[in-house]
């Protein structure tokens, strides 16, 4: 009977307050039981756009968001810098529209959390209480998991897998390198950010390199023997490049175990020295580091969550989002970073109005340019089931392997026309 | 059971909103439901790119194609929205139609 009663209160209040910014002038008791203070770290796709729909869903919730870049720049879109496609400032983003819908944005590093009295204690020291804390620190470098590749090694053979000076230091690398050169991408085993995102790298740096070295050669070391829409991404590259993108799987030696980035040669599994004039390596990654501070990662250096609220699954009240989070079958995207960042959200402010949290859904769309006016895209829907992440039964999957011209040039015009809107979504950046 | 007074009181103070209360807690649901949409059609569909806005189109319309873009045989043109329709029931589809009909 009491459990009854208790699952009725629950439900009474979820019907009271779930919009609670919406209604509080009508029920001021429950809506002032609503507000609270939130702490985002992160300011990217999952902790912007997190801190924005808190903001939406009840506008009297505290909410700061901790991000050390005043400028944010994603690594989605910086493949086609390397295409010479695009600026590297077309990536970057400002808090402007977080500051005007009121949240308060400081630029600083979160150095630390105490998941018991529930504070970050930012660089600098200065400390913040929460009542609910979101995690969106994206991915660390599992610096020296792969021989000879620590930070030292990373300015000599950049990994530019998070935006910014690694991504201009490639770019460098690539504008100076010689005609007839050959460019060394090292590509890690799952799990890892952007699944796709080595193979357009590849087909950009193929762009770049037939419209302005094209004597140049290209080679893909996998640590894997299949890869994100390889089939599509294979046919891409012999259409459009011929023979110059070599890709070289697991099975065939294609795993790197120790770099040397001083000579820019790397060594495979079974012994073979490849020697490269720009070595790029996606080395082995992890949860950024405040997860670890936070005490929510095991020892994978991912962090699981609970399906239906993206909350830790080890620490009460720490909502994780984005790359850092174990989410399987949701890939490590933006799209997905986003998604599970609005659920969070969501969640959050039903749990500070005391209500259960809404019925968890959320998509992904990563698409990927090969050439200019040819793009690919894989797409999934994605639900609870049994209290785990599923795809829904039926839904996404990959662009048809045989497609006209027109469809790839439409995924190609929609793949910006998604990063316009995505950014606009998280940021109110205007295309 | 001792609690049970304090939750009547409560319920019966929050009853009297159940009316437009329960729209808002579906409307959560539902906000939840549209929200990936808004990465590529805007935030609450108000897309301004060559994705085309949902915000305010008549829900007839919205779920018509919807259900176009889930059925096998898909509008000339479709790319990746028969994929992702297929992700989701004609009652969902309801909801999101209704949902981005009501944004202005």
């Amino acid at each position: 009977m009491s459990r009854h009663m208790i699952s009725r209160r629950q439900s009474l209040q979820l019907i009271g307050g779930a919009g609670a910014g919406l209604l509080s002038l009508s029920m001021p008791a429950i809506a002032q039981q609503a507000a609270g203070r939130v702490v985002v770290v992160g300011g990217g796709f999952g902790g912007a756009t997190a801190a924005k729909y808190i903001k939406r869903l009840n506008p009297k919730i505290q909410v700061t968001l901790v991000e050390p870049l005043q400028r944010y720049y994603t690594c989605p879109f910086t493949n086609l810098h390397f295409g010479g496609l695009r600026t590297f400032e077309q990536q970057g983003h400002n808090f402007n529209e977080l500051r005007a819908l009121g949240v308060q944005v400081i630029h600083a590093l979160a150095n630390d959390v105490d998941n018991k009295k529930k504070t970050v204690t930012l660089a600098g020291g200065r400390v913040l209480q929460y009542d609910k804390l979101v995690l969106s620190p994206g991915i660390d470098i599992r610096w020296g998991a792969l021989k000879g590749y620590d930070q030292a090694a990373a300015q000599l053979a950049p990994h530019a897998w998070q935006a910014g000076p690694q991504t201009t230091l490639l770019k460098r690398q690539l504008d100076a390198m010689p005609d007839g050169g050959t460019f060394i991408l090292v590509a890690p085993d799952n799990p890892f950010r952007c699944p796709p995102g080595p193979y357009e790298r590849v087909s950009m740096v193929a762009h770049y390199f037939k419209t302005k070295k094209p004597k140049s050669k290209i080679l893909v070391l996998d640590a894997k023997e299949n890869f994100s829409k390889q089939g599509l991404f294979l046919d891409g590259w012999k259409k459009f490049y011929g023979d110059m993108i070599e890709w070289v799987p697991l099975s065939k030696d294609g795993k790197v175990v120790r770099v040397d980035a001083k000579t820019r040669e790397v060594e495979t599994e079974f012994g073979k020295k490849h020697k490269a004039s720009v070595l790029n390596v996606v080395p082995p990654q992890k949860a950024g580091f405040i997860a670890d501070r936070a005490g929510v990662t095991t020892p994978s250096g991912w962090v699981p969550v609970k399906a239906q609220t993206f909350e830790s699954s080890q620490v009460a009240d720490i909502y994780v989002a984005g790359d850092a989070t174990v989410a399987a079958p949701m890939p490590k995207s933006g799209f997905c970073a986003n998604a599970q960042g609005k659920v969070a959200a969501a969640a959050i402010v039903a749990s500070l109005a005391g209500q259960p949290a809404p019925k968890a859904s959320w998509a992904n769309t990563c698409y990927s340019l090969i050439a200019p006016d040819y793009g690919i895209s894989v797409a999934g829907v994605y639900e609870v089931q049994d209290g785990k992440i599923a795809e829904v039964k039926g839904s996404g999957g990959v662009s048809p392997r045989e497609a006209s011209a027109e469809f790839r040039k439409l995924e190609a015009d929609y793949g910006v026309a998604w990063y316009n809107a995505i950014a606009n979504d998280a940021w109110g950046t205007k295309a | 059971m001792t609690g049970r007074p304090k939750l009547l009181s409560l319920i019966t103070g929050v009853a009297l909103l159940a009316a437009g209360g329960a729209a808002q807690a579906q409307s959560l649901d539902a906000a939840v439901l549209a929200a990936p949409c808004a990465n590529c059609h805007g935030t609450d569909g108000k897309s301004s790119g060559p994705i085309p806005p949902l915000a305010g189109r008549p829900a007839i319309a919205i779920a018509a194609q919807m259900k176009a873009f889930k059925s096998e045989t898909p509008p000339p043109g479709t790319t990746i929205m028969n994929r992702l329709a297929k992700g989701y029931t004609d009652e969902q589809i309801e909801t999101l139609a209704k949902y981005f009909s009501e944004k202005k």
